[in-house]
């Protein structure tokens, strides 16, 4: 076989601006997989990663008609501990499962501000302050102030919404609701923090309160509307799950609380997973597109060699050799063209990684209440980068086993006439 | 010692529906060592001929033997390697690799059986390339020599391997007359010193002088069979 390799390596020399050609085919399209990928895969961790912050935790523990609900964003479905108890009840079995890292409360209500003869809508988040820095983040998109703190009457509230009310940090900022006795309430908070996330949807519709005076002001003591847990990796929460199902099949034998997985029980999620299957296919179809220059420029090898075919054939090679002659040929353009690619490849996602795309003016109007951000950011990863070359690698030596059985398949007596 | 047996060979080309004759039964016996040309008009069916004893086609009907065993009915791989193995050829023109040197294409035959060592395979190109008139033109290609020093390379390609049978189609045609006697002789040599059987075709009667064995083929049968008188 080491013949037949130094063979197809000399016979590449033989039309060089044909090889480059091919190989520049091949490259091009693993670059398109490389930062594609990269894209879709900097969408995806970061979308995921805003589900998870702000809505879904990695398991999150709801009442089953407030899942059905939860648009409303009702008060009347909480999670108020297996007996009543409070939702710190819960909170504490929980934390005595292995893998269980924290526990995050959030009662989430409407309210609205009044202004210039107006009224805007938005949602209270009443928090523990310090399990969403530890989770979220938050305190790095609070631009200005600081977050709450437990107990007292302040909120944070998103930048956007802020200058819609013409509020500066500083200033108080009064609210209405209604409780959870359907009493129609105001109160008035002093506004601590500004929120820029680039999220649209906090920075526009949120703010942020202490979880205890929530509770007091919508009379919901010891009341929730949604728990979340969080595992030390998020992919591996499944594994934890069964656990917790357990737990809440003895304590919660009536079934009012329903557990949901974060990549399992939304639709969002499932249609970013049925999409990925999509670009999969996609990526290929990249390849294949690439793949005809290669075969191409092959069959033109393969009918300009007609008579060394026939030649090589008598001197005793066999239809397999030369196929594999042919084949070798066209995976070293393969290889060398996916190589290239991937190196090109990965040098654009590591340098959009950081700088991002910016698509603000694709998404204008489009992703108010998605959990987008403007701003792609390209993942660099290895894996990434393994995935394209065997990908190019892979159909790129399938297609050369069209052209290479063309030869393989020649009359050596026609060839040679 | 018979080397190659043939047995009311025929060979029908189809050409659309039209059924072309190019062999209609030839008996052929060639023993070791011969030195033989095959001569006849355009179309009588010569190439035909080498072809089926080069295993390079197969019948339609008849039977080959080479040293005893039958190798009409082989599969394409067997046949393969049987011309890997023991049998040498010499064509008129597109005989070498472009891209290797005179010493590569030769050692190519060479590293086909594979069964020479690195040195030896070596010691042996560099001697045969010499026999043939190259030596200090090894690491030439094929565009980088003349059309007789080609020829001079298929030729050490052929016997390199030291196959019983070799097998040339029209081998001078494509040189000048001082070119093809050199051709030739180096044949003639090789075939005194080493005892490989050769069988020829040619157009040229100066060639077909060198021959100690003439066959003439016409419409595809043996119209002649004569050995040089010694
Ligand atoms: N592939 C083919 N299809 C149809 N007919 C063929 C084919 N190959 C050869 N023939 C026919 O078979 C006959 C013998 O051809 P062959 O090439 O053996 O002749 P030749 O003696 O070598 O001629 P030349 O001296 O011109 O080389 C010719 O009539 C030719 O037309
Ligand atoms: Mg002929």
């Amino acid at each position: 076989m080491k013949f037949l390799w130094d063979l197809a390596q000399k016979n590449l020399s033989r039309s060089r601006a044909r090889t480059i050609v091919s190989v520049f085919a091949i490259a091009i399209a693993v670059i398109s997989v490389v930062f594609l990928r990269g894209l879709i895969n900097g969408v995806l961790d970061t979308t995921f990663a805003n589900h998870i912050h702000y809505k879904a935790g990695h398991i999150r523990v709801i009442d089953q008609e407030y899942k059905l609900k939860e648009e409303l964003i009702p008060l009347n479905y909480t999670v108020n501990g297996f007996n009543g108890e409070g939702f710190k009840g819960i909170a504490e079995e929980l934390k005595q499962i292995e893998g269980v890292k924290q526990i995050l409360p959030r009662l989430r209500f409407a309210a609205l501000v009044p202004h210039d003869e107006k009224l805007i809508g938005m949602q209270g988040w009443g928090v523990d302050p310090e399990g969403e820095i530890g989770f979220t983040g938050i305190d790095k998109y609070i631009t200005e102030g600081r977050m709450v703190q437990s107990e007292k009457r302040e909120l944070v509230m998103g930048a956007d919404l802020m200058e819609k009310l013409g509020k500066q940090v500083g200033d108080k900022v009064t609210f209405l609701y209604n409780t959870v006795f359907d009493s129609f309430r105001a109160s008035t908070f002093l506004l601590v923090g500004k929120v820029e996330s680039n999220l649209d949807f906090l920075d526009k519709a949120v703010f942020f309160l202490p979880l205890e005076q929530a509770q007091t002001i919508l009379e919901m003591d010891g009341e929730v509307t949604e728990l979340l847990i969080i595992t030390p990796n998020y992919n591996q929460a499944d594994k934890i799950l069964p656990q917790i199902t357990e737990l809440f099949k003895i304590k919660d034998p009536f079934q009012k609380y329903a557990l949901q997985l974060w990549n399992r029980d939304y639709e969002l999620i499932e249609l970013f997973n049925f999409a990925n299957v999509f670009y999969d296919f996609i990526y290929i179809f990249i390849l294949i597109l690439s793949c005809f220059v290669l075969i191409n420029t092959l069959i033109m090898i393969v009918n300009e060699r007609k008579r060394e075919i026939g030649m090589m054939s008598a001197l005793g090679l066999n239809s397999n050799e030369i196929l594999s002659l042919f084949a070798l040929e066209g995976v070293i353009i393969g290889t060398l063209g996916s190589a290239i690619g991937v190196v090109i490849g990965g040098v654009l996602t590591k340098v959009f990684s950081t700088a991002g795309l910016d698509f603000s003016a694709a998404m204008e109007g489009v992703s108010a209440d998605l959990l987008f951000e403007p701003m792609f950011y390209t993942v660099f990863s290895m894996e990434n980068l393994i995935f394209a070359f065997l990908l190019g690698v892979t159909v790129v030596t399938l297609a050369c086993m069209i052209p290479a059985g063309m030869a393989a398949r020649l009359d050596p007596v026609g060839a040679l006439r | 010692m018979t080397l190659l047996e043939l047995k009311q060979i025929k060979k029908t080309y189809l050409q659309g529906k039209m059924e072309v004759p190019a062999l209609r039964g030839v008996d052929l016996i060639v023993d070791k060592g011969e030195f033989i040309t095959i001569f006849g008009p355009s179309g009588s069916g010569k190439t035909t001929l080498l072809n089926m004893i080069g295993c390079l086609d197969t019948p339609t009907d008849g039977e080959i033997y080479l040293n005893g065993n039958r190798i009409s009915a082989l599969s394409k791989k067997e046949l393969a390697l049987i011309r890997r193995n023991n049998i040498g050829f010499i064509f008129q023109s597109h005989n070498l690799i472009p891209v290797l040197t005179a010493y590569e294409n030769v050692e190519f035959a060479l590293l086909l059986i594979g069964r020479l060592s690195e040195g030896e395979t070596r010691e042996r190109v560099f001697k045969m390339l010499a026999k043939v008139g190259l030596k200090g033109k090894e690491n030439r290609k094929p565009g980088e020599l003349s059309g007789g020093e080609n020829q001079r390379v298929a030729i050490a390609r052929a016997l390199i391997k030291e196959p019983k049978l070799i097998l040339a189609d029209e081998p001078t045609a494509n040189l000048d007359s001082e070119n093809a006697l050199d051709v030739i002789k180096i044949m003639t040599m090789m075939n005194m010193e080493l005892g490989n059987t050769f069988i020829f075709s040619t157009h040229d009667p100066q060639i077909r002088e060198y021959a100690r064995r003439y066959i003439n083929l016409r419409d595809g049968l043996i119209f002649s069979d004569k050995k040089k008188e010694q």
